[in-house]
């Protein structure tokens, strides 16, 4: 009986110690400073929540693409996407080959990421792919010359309660959406995201890419909500190709195709 | 919500999503894999002639999420499939209740 009440008061004592800190003097003040240590706090894991027409999941930035650089309408022209106007059965799609989706594609899949803050990073982890990004948070900045990479080069800082991520050096081999809108591998993307309720994360992201699009593509708010309790599970999800290749045999091609004649 | 397949799937329209059916079978094959699960039955049109049916979910994670497993369906079971058929009227669709002879039901919503 001791032993366990031992055991008890020596668990609960980091407890006492993290209240017991020294805060702000007055309680407004200790209040408010308490909100904002809460509010820099993204960590959970986080799944796209807006099933509403315009930003749904399968998404783009925004319903309206900016106008497009003729570089952009080749590549674009050349893109067979299943998803939005172009929308068609299989398709050249480069995620049906199991080419990462990169970002920002990997934030618009329909499956959650976590975030995990560290002293000098932020982590997202995709269930997608298994993928991984970091964005740094020690105040460097880009380096000189970024070789383009498909999660690109992130760094991260706050902005009141808006983290607000900076990101180059993602190699134009990805798809910008899932509607086939490209990018280049000049793409200056900014992220804002905002704790809006403890189960409510926001993100508004801006592309920049004058070689691609005439004008800044601003993106509309995408909403992700806090997976807790039973649901806070993250599958191991890769990209497997063989099975991509058995599921276009089996499932989109037969839906297309109409039922067999014989 | 999370589970919800609600949204608009594959964009391409290729479900009739106004018009679900429901059919009747037997399961010969559960496809526990990516990028969807997928659940093969047979089941006997009104001329009596065996159907071989395919219908598709969402993925492995989404599924454990709403309480599935990879063991949650087998071959020889009876099941109650409600789906948005193949427009084009192959013996396609994704899956919107799926329920045991026993009256069981596997979920799509959040629980």
């Amino acid at each position: 009986m001791n032993l366990i009440v031992v055991m008890a008061a020596s668990l609960a004592l980091p407890c006492l110690m993290l209240a017991q800190m020294p805060g702000p003097e007055s309680g407004a003040a200790k209040a408010k400073g308490a909100a904002q240590a809460d509010s820099h706090n993204l960590s959970g894991m986080w799944n796209f929540y807006n099933n509403t027409p315009g930003q749904g999941i399968y998404a783009t930035p925004s319903k309206d693409a900016p106008p497009m650089t003729d570089w952009a309408k080749a590549r674009y022209a050349a893109a067979k996407p299943g998803y939005g106007p172009k929308a068609q059965a299989g398709g050249n799609d480069p995620i049906l080959r199991c080419y990462p989706a990169g970002i920002p594609r990997i934030l618009f899949f329909p499956q959650p990421f976590e975030i995990v803050q560290t002293p000098d990073r932020v982590f997202m982890f995709f269930e997608r792919e298994h993928e991984f990004r970091q964005i740094w948070t020690d105040g460097r900045s880009h380096p000189k010359d970024v070789e383009p990479t498909w999660m690109g080069d992130s760094i991260g800082k706050w902005e009141g309660d808006t983290f607000v991520v900076d990101t180059v050096g993602l190699t134009e081999k990805s798809w910008l959406d899932f509607y086939g809108d490209p990018h280049s591998d000049d793409i200056h993307l900014i992220e804002r995201y905002k704790r809006t309720a403890p189960d409510s994360l926001t993100l508004q992201l801006t592309v920049e890419d004058p070689k691609a699009y005439t004008k800044t593509w601003v993106g509309d708010t995408k909403i992700y909500k806090l997976l807790a309790g039973k649901k806070a599970y993250m599958e191991e999800l890769p990209c497997i190709f063989d099975e991509e290749n058995s599921f276009t045999d089996r499932i989109r091609m037969p839906a297309v195709t109409g039922p067999d004649k014989n | 919500m999370v589970c919800s397949p609600s949204f608009a799937h594959h964009g391409n329209a290729a479900y009739d999503e106004k018009n679900p059916i429901t059919v009747k079978g037997t399961v010969t094959e559960f496809a526990w894999e990516n990028p969807h699960v997928q659940v093969y039955f047979d089941a006997k049109d009104e001329k009596g002639n065996i159907v071989h049916w395919s219908v598709e979910t969402l993925s492995p994670g989404k599924l454990v999420r709403c309480g599935w497993s990879k063991d949650a369906v087998k071959p020889g079971d009876s099941v109650a499939v409600t789906l948005d058929p193949a427009k084009t009227g192959a013996p396609v669709g994704f899956l919107r209740k799926f329920v045991f002879a026993n009256g069981k039901e596997l979920g799509l919503k959040e629980q």
